[in-house]
C-alpha cells in the first residue's frame, strides 16, 4: 500500500493483526505529506504514531548524504541493505 | 527515485522537530497540560520534552540534509523546461532560490496552514500543540538562521497554502557538464544576496543548529527541571497519583534564570554536604 493511503482492517473472524512498516525512496514526497496529515489532526486520521519509525527517515538521508556527498560507494558493505535490514525494514 | 522525493526527505528532516510530539510536551507533565512554569521555560529557552541528544540529532540531521541540498545545487542544474538549451548553466544560488527555497517555504507555510484550519475546526491533533506553537518552533527553525531562508511571515495570511507537494513539473534536471565543488557549504539560503557563495563550516552540527537549540544550550547550562527528579520543581502527589506542581502563581512570578540558577545551586550545595 502506497504512503498517505487511508485504510482499515476488516476480518470475517476475531483475530490478530501483524503487519510491518517500510520507507521506500519513490515514494518519499506521500510518506512526508502522511507525516504532516498524522502531525495536524491525529487521531482523526490514524490509530497509532509511530515515531520510532522516523529515525528510519534520518538514516536515509544519512544514506543519500554519504553516496552523494561523500562519494562513498553504494556497493561497498556500508550500503548494503542486507548487512542492515534495519535501515529500510523493521 | 526523483528529485522531488530527495527534496521532499530534505524538507522533512529540516523540519522534523516541528513534526515531533515531544516538542510539544515537557518532562514533568507529559501528555498533561503543562505548569506555567514549564511554559514560561518554554518560552525562554525553547525547553520541552525533546532530550538534549535528540536535539543533537535532529540538528545533525538537518545540517546533512542543508549540505545535501547544496550538493545537488552544486552538481545539478535545473531549467524550466520549456527553455529548449539554456546558453548557460544557472548557478547552484539561482537553483536553490527558484526551486529548492520555495519547496521548503511553501511547505512549512502549508503545515501551519493546515494547522490553523484543524484548530478552527475542533480538531486538536498533538496533545499541548496549538497553531500558535507550531509557529513558533518554524519561527526559531527559520529566523535567525543564516543557513535558512528568513524572510517568511508566518503572522500573514497563509490560506493560499493548501499544498505539501511539489506541484510545479514544469522544470528540467540535468547534470552540471562542470559541477562546482563543495568544500564547505555557502549560504545560499541568506536569499537574495546573490554575491552569498561564501564559504563556512560544512560541519553538519554547526549547520543545522537553529535559533530554538542555542536558546536550549543557554538554559540548559543553567539547569532544568528533568523527569529523573533532579533540579526538577517542588512537588507532590496528588490524589490520583500523579504529580502536583508548585503553583503557578509563584512559577509565573520567578524569573526562570533565577529560578533554575536556584535548583542548581542546591544541587551543589546538596552534593557538598
Amino acid at each position: 500500500m502506497k504512503p498517505n493511503t487511508p485504510h482499515a482492517v476488516f476480518t470475517t473472524e476475531h483475530a490478530i493483526a501483524l503487519g510491518g512498516h517500510f520507507y521506500s525512496f519513490t515514494n518519499l514526497q506521500d510518506t512526508v505529506s502522511a507525516i504532516i496529515h498524522c502531525f495536524a489532526t491525529d487521531n482523526i486520521v490514524t490509530n497509532t504514531e509511530h515515531p520510532e519509525m522516523r529515525v528510519l527517515l534520518f538514516r536515509m538521508m544519512q544514506y543519500l548524504y554519504k553516496f552523494y556527498v561523500k562519494g562513498a560507494d553504494a556497493r561497498s558493505e556500508l550500503f548494503s541493505f542486507t548487512s542492515d535490514p534495519a535501515l529500510i525494514f523493521t | 527515485m526523483s528529485l522531488i522525493d530527495v527534496l521532499s526527505l530534505c524538507n522533512y528532516c529540516i523540519m522534523a522537530n516541528v513534526l515531533d510530539y515531544n516538542t510539544y510536551q515537557f518532562p514533568l507533565s507529559k501528555g498533561r497540560k503543562p505548569t506555567a512554569r514549564e511554559l514560561h521555560l518554554r518560552d525562554w529557552y525553547d525547553y520541552n520534552a525533546l532530550s538534549p541528544l535528540k536535539r543533537r540529532y535532529f540538528a545533525y540531521i538537518r545540517g546533512l540534509a542543508l549540505n545535501l541540498l547544496v550538493w545537488i545545487a552544486c552538481n545539478y542544474d535545473i531549467a524550466p523546461a520549456t527553455q529548449e538549451e539554456p546558453p548557460v548553466e544557472s548557478a547552484p544560488c539561482e537553483v536553490m532560490i527558484e526551486v529548492m527555497t520555495p519547496f521548503l517555504t511553501n511547505q512549512a507555510c502549508a503545515i501551519l496552514n493546515y494547522k490553523r484550519r484543524a484548530e478552527a475546526q475542533d480538531i486538536p491533533g498533538v496533545p499541548n500543540c496549538t497553531a500558535a506553537d507550531v509557529q513558533r518552533q518554524l519561527e526559531l527553525l527559520f529566523y535567525d538562521n543564516p543557513n535558512i531562508i528568513n524572510d517568511i511571515d508566518f503572522d500573514s495570511d497563509l490560506s493560499l497554502y493548501e499544498t505539501f507537494a511539489f506541484g510545479d513539473c514544469s522544470w528540467r534536471v540535468r547534470k552540471r557538464v562542470a559541477p562546482m565543488r563543495l568544500p564547505g557549504i555557502f549560504k545560499t539560503f541568506v536569499v537574495y544576496v546573490l554575491s552569498c557563495l561564501r564559504l563556512a563550516e560544512d560541519d553538519p552540527h554547526t549547520v543545522g543548529t537553529t535559533k530554538g537549540d542555542r536558546m536550549f544550550e543557554r538554559g540548559a547550562t543553567l539547569g532544568f527541571p528533568s523527569s529523573k527528579g533532579q533540579g526538577a520543581p517542588k512537588q507532590t502527589v496528588n490524589d490520583d497519583g500523579g504529580p502536583e506542581q508548585e503553583s503557578d502563581e509563584d512559577g509565573e512570578n520567578r524569573d526562570p534564570v533565577n529560578g533554575s540558577e536556584g535548583q542548581t545551586a542546591g544541587r551543589k550545595r546538596k552534593r557538598a554536604s
